[in-house]
């Protein structure tokens, strides 16, 4: 059982969106918690 | 006349260059951001304050090492599609550990160490073996990851493995010593966002220069079995590890110190987004493994995948950009796993065993010389370059998976006794054990982990016993 060429494309796909999701939100989180984020 | 390796290798001076300018940033940002520490609590758990944005980005830093970075695109070379998913499903422990995260803060508002707990839930005795399976893990975890070090530096640089080793591990010392879990915290969300640009950017290159098309035609023609669903020692190596994620996560004081630092209602939101954001980079670390065959590439070492690729694509500058990453995912690991064995050290062990009655302002002092010693420790263990030492880690998988019930239970099952959960621990470690030497490293996590879950069941069956959860709130002041 071989993957296809649409399996390959959706999973690269989605594991990059993820991947470029995380450092936005992970700044937007920092953004909204940046005054109760006592290491600044 | 230059070869692939050659083009993926920075000259030593310009390697000395980034990491001389990464080891500068990296202590000075240490210092910084642990200039503010107060008190104990402040050293070891960042004040107890720790919000969102920092606590999901330390949890996915530290979970990103130099193996996700490295070892993801080799295993995706050699156990296909599987071997990066399999990989992947590293992010089952975090996913798993946030509701337990939510109920240590709330059972254990003022606890310090995964030590505690244990201590407090199930008596001295299960104390102390969980404490040896506990420090062998987290000392041969610090080992693997100081000779990792070495190791890249030498083969991305041609730095030598004693000056890189000692280098990335003297740069971890120096800052987390400055500025201890704030430190820590606060460069991991730094080395979170770089370690996230710098794979997005490569992902982006293999796609914009190869494409999926052509990748996928070029694996099926030269190398189909990489595409091979029902590829049956991929599929096993997958089981054995999410077993072996959940026992690592479950039971280390890596963990259990950001649930108890994270400020009130972060730790299952934090653990969560970072399961959720780590389940994607070893595919993207992995994937650029099947360009190989569309590239043409010739690769000698599985290991220098990612650097040969980003090398062919981008040059002297992608080797760079491979070191950099490979900087930030291995200090990310490292400064954490010194910090938290450290309090593990200090709270178990000074404190536990041989000054109960220490001060606070002791144990402030005494924090700062066990993240040294430790520091110490390691290098030594590190210069000698023992390759069987970077195969501990598979072999601490019998040791930790034998934690896994006896903490997940003993957080919310108040009938489980102290006796059935050593038993649980000590059974279980041996079976493991036993897996390991008779059949192979694979099955030792999946064999303890399934041993202490009966040895746990059938004790607490047949002796079954009530706890106060209120004692470990009371309890967990006095060592």
């Amino acid at each position: 059982m071989t993957l296809s060429i649409d399996g390959l494309t959706l999973l690269i796909y989605s594991a990059l969106a993820l991947t470029v999701l995380a450092p936005l939100v992970l700044i937007g989180l920092w953004f909204k918690d940046r005054n109760k984020d006592t290491l600044w | 006349m230059s070869s692939p390796v050659a083009d993926a290798v920075l000259a030593p001076a310009t390697g000395a260059m980034i990491l001389a300018a990464f080891s500068l940033l990296w202590v000075w940002l240490g210092w910084w951001f642990g200039r503010r520490a107060k008190g104990l609590d402040g050293y070891m758990l960042a004040g107890r304050k720790v919000g969102l944005a920092l606590g999901t980005a330390t949890a996915m830093a530290t979970w990103v090492t130099s193996n996700t970075t490295m070892a993801a695109p080799q295993l995706a070379l050699q156990m296909g599609i599987w071997g990066m998913v399999g990989y992947s499903l590293g992010s089952v422990g975090l996913l798993l550990f946030a509701p337990l995260a939510r109920r240590i803060r709330a059972l254990m508002p003022g606890g310090y160490t995964s030590g505690d707990f244990v201590r407090l839930r199930y008596g001295k005795t299960a104390w102390r073996v969980f404490l040896g399976i506990s420090l062998f893990y987290g000392l041969g975890w610090l080992v693997s990851l100081g000779m990792a070090g070495g190791v890249l530096i030498h083969a991305l640089t041609g730095i030598d493995y004693r000056i890189g080793m000692s280098v990335i591990l003297g740069i971890c010392v120096l800052y987390t010593l400055l500025g201890g879990l704030r430190a820590v915290i606060g460069t991991d969300f730094i080395q979170t966002l770089i370690i996230l640009f710098g794979l997005v950017l490569l992902a982006f290159l293999v796609l914009d220069r190869v494409g999926v098309a052509d990748m996928h035609q070029a694996v099926l023609a030269e190398r189909p079995q990489l595409l091979n669903l029902l590829f049956p020692a991929a599929i096993m190596f997958l089981f054995n590890n999410l077993l072996f994620g959940i026992g690592e996560i479950f039971h280390s004081n890596v963990w259990w110190s950001r649930a108890f630092a994270f400020r009130e209602g972060v730790g299952f939101k934090a653990y969560a987004l970072a399961g959720i954001f780590w389940t994607p980079v070893p595919i993207v670390a992995g994937f650029l493994a099947l360009s190989v065959p569309a590239l043409g590439l010739n690769v000698p070492a599985g290991d220098m995948v990612g650097p040969l690729v980003a090398a062919e694509l981008l040059g002297a500058g992608g080797a760079a950009l491979v070191f950099v990453l490979v900087f930030a995912a291995l200090a990310s690991s490292l400064d954490s796993l010194l910090a938290a064995t450290s309090d593990l050290v200090l709270q178990d062990i000074y404190r536990g065993h041989l000054r109960p009655r220490a001060s606070q302002a002791e144990l402030a002092k005494a924090a700062r010389l066990v993240v040294l010693g430790l520091g110490v420790l390691t290098w030594l263990l590190c210069l000698p370059r023992l390759t069987t030492l970077a195969e501990l880690l598979y072999f601490t998988g019998a040791f930790v998976a034998s934690t896994i019930w006896p903490i997940a239970a003993g957080l919310y099952w108040r009938r489980v006794n102290p006796t059935g959960a050593t038993l649980a621990m000590l059974l279980g470690t041996g079976a493991g054990l036993a897996g390991y030497f008779l059949i192979g490293f694979y099955v030792a996590a999946l064999i303890s982990a399934a041993v202490s879950m009966t040895v746990l069941l059938l004790t607490t069956w047949l002796a079954p016993r009530d706890f106060a959860w209120r004692q470990l709130a009371a309890g967990q002041e006095v060592a």
